[in-house]
């Protein structure tokens, strides 16, 4: 066994000690700063011409920057065990890329100096479950959780600067997920963020999303299900802070 | 009568004289003042900078506006009267001579503006094609009370400003021609120059009636001639930018372009290649997009076609009530958003349609009551209500309890 593994072994040990020394107060709620990628499936946004596809026009392996802020409410707790909660979500992303025109020589869509964007604001609303045994009971500071629940994108487009489409469509999301919790880094600083400010457990989270935003199989709705992971897949990142 | 008087420089800039076909080249104008006598009874040197007139502000004759902010108490100005004079032919030697005056009243220290002083006198005597700088000096002149100009010892004329004429051609010609279309645009690019007489660049068009722009008059290597061009779109402030956009243009029509680089004085060099081409209509992906964007509303889906009568008398009250009530369009833009998922779940169950035309036709009857109201009274109404509400089902009982 190399020095390595022995440290490691050391600091998994002291994981249980450093964690139990922390108590953390009464937990009302959290919120989450996130952000990710997302990338609508081309293939499935709906155009009147093929040569004008979303590919075309914002490149085939162009995606979103995604950033949203969720605020969850704790309504139920087993101490140390699980908790459940309702949230919501809001968020931002946009896309950019060149209106096309066809080519009078050869017919082709090219792409001309216009700039055109998608602009989309993703809501949800959320039931979460949240496991803290690991971290509150056994040390371990991961936090596994799973939401689910309603998405309303709203979305509009715009071309040399003015609004040319827009709309909204509904959809849901699942999202497991875990979170690292940043207490036991520096527990004086977390029990004075705790103290001073109210914020109990701030974590990392990192989360897969499977997300169908396509107004439940309405042909007629743009389809905003992301499909970085394989189809309706995306992950997001991001800072959790318990209250 | 010894005159302390301080000048400043404020503010010089010159106004265009024909915004359509001549360089707006108000960016870049400074000021050279000369130190008369800075020792002495108080003309001061204000700023340092240089102001250029380029080829084209020589030939079309540029006007200036002036400001000068006067120093010091206004007793200290006997004639209160400050004269602007320009034109080369006075000093405190010879005095106004020649000069054009423009006159002023001073009541107290503080800013003067002399607005659209020509400086035709001055460019008279120049030679606006010359291939040279020239420098001139423009006077600004105070009168003591008698209203003249005392060339004694001790008396001060004015101030000058030197006015630098520059009217060489940058010899650097934007080449590599391209260019990309818009929608009523088109965009002119070039290779990136990397040359420091290079200020920036100006991109000339002219309108022609066929696809091959024959009779434009935009040669390359020649001079620009502003009276025969129909447009131009100028950039002065970044000298390494390789594109500029002329936008306003007509679809329909075909245009020769060219572009040219400009010095620090707003000259412009040879023309650089042309290119022929037209603007075009271009699709961004909201026309792209086959989507209905929220049109199929639950009340067609109920009833079947958007004609029918409740569907029209649920129309009338959305465009002549909800849209008049507080929030009534954010009201109808989150129906749009959410109609058309709500009339399919509609369409795909009988029992749930059947009960939204019973409920819609009843409330379609309310609706007309609620339009014949209209939103103001409606409001009033619903006001008054909580009012009298609270007053029967508070107020009394509460007094009943006191006694």
């Amino acid at each position: 066994m190399n020095r390595f593994n022995i440290t490691l072994i050391f600091i998994l040990l002291l994981l249980p000690s450093i964690a139990s020394a922390y108590m953390p107060s009464q937990r009302l709620g959290a919120l989450e700063f996130r952000f990710g990628p997302h990338r609508p499936n081309s293939n499935e946004i709906i155009v009147n011409d093929p040569e004008l596809s979303y590919e075309n026009i914002f490149g085939k392996n162009e995606s979103m920057f995604r950033f949203e802020i969720e605020l969850d409410w704790q309504f139920a707790r087993v101490p140390d065990i699980i908790s459940f909660a309702v949230g919501g979500t809001i968020g931002y992303m946009h896309e950019k890329g060149k209106a096309l025109y066809a080519d009078p020589a050869t017919g082709d869509m090219v792409k001309s100096s216009d700039t055109t964007t998608l602009n989309v604001f993703p809501m949800s609303l959320l039931a979460i479950i949240r496991v803290d045994v690991l971290k509150d009971k056994l040390g371990v500071p991961f936090s596994p959780y799973f939401k689910a629940g309603l998405d309303w994108d709203i979305w509009w487009t715009k071309t040399s600067g003015t609004t040319d489409n827009q709309g909204g469509t509904p959809g849901f999301r699942m999202v497991p997920g875990i979170a690292l919790s940043l207490n036991w880094i520096d527990l004086t600083t977390s029990r004075t963020f705790d103290n001073e400010v109210g914020v109990n457990n701030s974590a990392l989270f990192f989360e897969y999303i499977y997300e169908r935003v396509d107004g439940f199989g309405d042909s007629g709705k743009l389809d905003l299900s992301p499909s970085n992971i394989k189809a309706h897949g995306t992950w997001m990142a991001g800072l959790l802070l318990e209250f | 009568m010894i005159l302390l008087i301080s000048l400043s420089i404020s503010y010089l800039s010159f106004a265009d004289t024909d915004s359509d076909t001549t360089i707006n080249s108000s960016d870049y104008w400074d000021v050279s003042i000369i130190n008369r006598d800075e020792n002495s009874s108080g003309i001061k040197v204000l700023t340092d900078n240089i102001k250029k007139f380029s080829r084209q502000d020589c030939l079309d004759d540029v006007q200036m506006d002036f400001g000068i902010s006067l120093l010091g108490d206004a007793k200290n100005y006997p004639s209160k009267t400050v004269y602007l004079y320009v034109g080369e032919e006075c000093d405190s030697t010879s005095g106004i001579g020649d000069c054009t005056k423009i006159d002023s009243d001073i009541t107290s220290t503080g800013n003067l503006t002399f607005k659209n002083i020509s400086l035709s006198s001055i460019f008279e005597s120049m030679d606006c094609d010359a291939d040279n700088t020239v420098s001139k000096e423009l006077w600004i002149a105070l009168l003591d009370a008698e209203g003249v100009i005392d060339t004694g010892e001790n008396d001060i004329i004015g101030t000058a400003i030197t006015l630098k004429l520059d009217t060489s051609q940058p010899s650097v010609i934007p080449d590599n021609i391209d260019y990309s279309l818009g929608d009523g645009s088109v965009t002119i690019k070039w290779d990136k120059i990397d040359n420091s007489d290079v200020a920036g660049y100006a991109a000339f068009y002219v309108k022609s009636s066929d696809s091959s722009c024959s009779g434009a008059v935009l040669e390359s290597g020649s001079s620009v001639d502003l009276d025969l061009i129909d447009g131009s779109d100028y950039s002065f402030s970044n000298s390494t930018a390789t594109s500029l956009t002329v936008s306003g243009l007509d679809n329909d029509s075909y245009y020769m372009l060219a572009v040219a680089s400009l010095d620090e004085s707003g000259n412009n060099s040879v023309l650089s290649e042309s290119v022929c081409t037209s603007p075009v209509p271009t699709i961004g992906i909201g026309s792209a997009l086959n989507t209905d964007g929220g049109y199929c509303f639950i009340a067609t889906a109920a009833f079947g076609s958007y004609d029918h009568p409740v569907v029209k008398v649920l129309r009338v009250f959305r465009d002549n009530f909800l849209k008049e009530m507080p929030f009534g369009n954010k009201i109808i833009s989150a129906y749009y958003s959410a109609g058309p998922s709500m009339a399919l779940i509609i369409e795909q169950r009988p029992l749930l349609k059947k009960f939204t035309v019973s409920a819609l036709s009843l409330f379609a009857g309310f609706s007309t009551i609620l339009v014949k109201i209209g939103p103001l009274y409606f409001i009033f109404g619903i006001m008054l209500s909580i009012l009298l509400g609270m007053i029967l089902g508070v107020a009394i009982p509460l007094k009943r309890s006191r006694k």
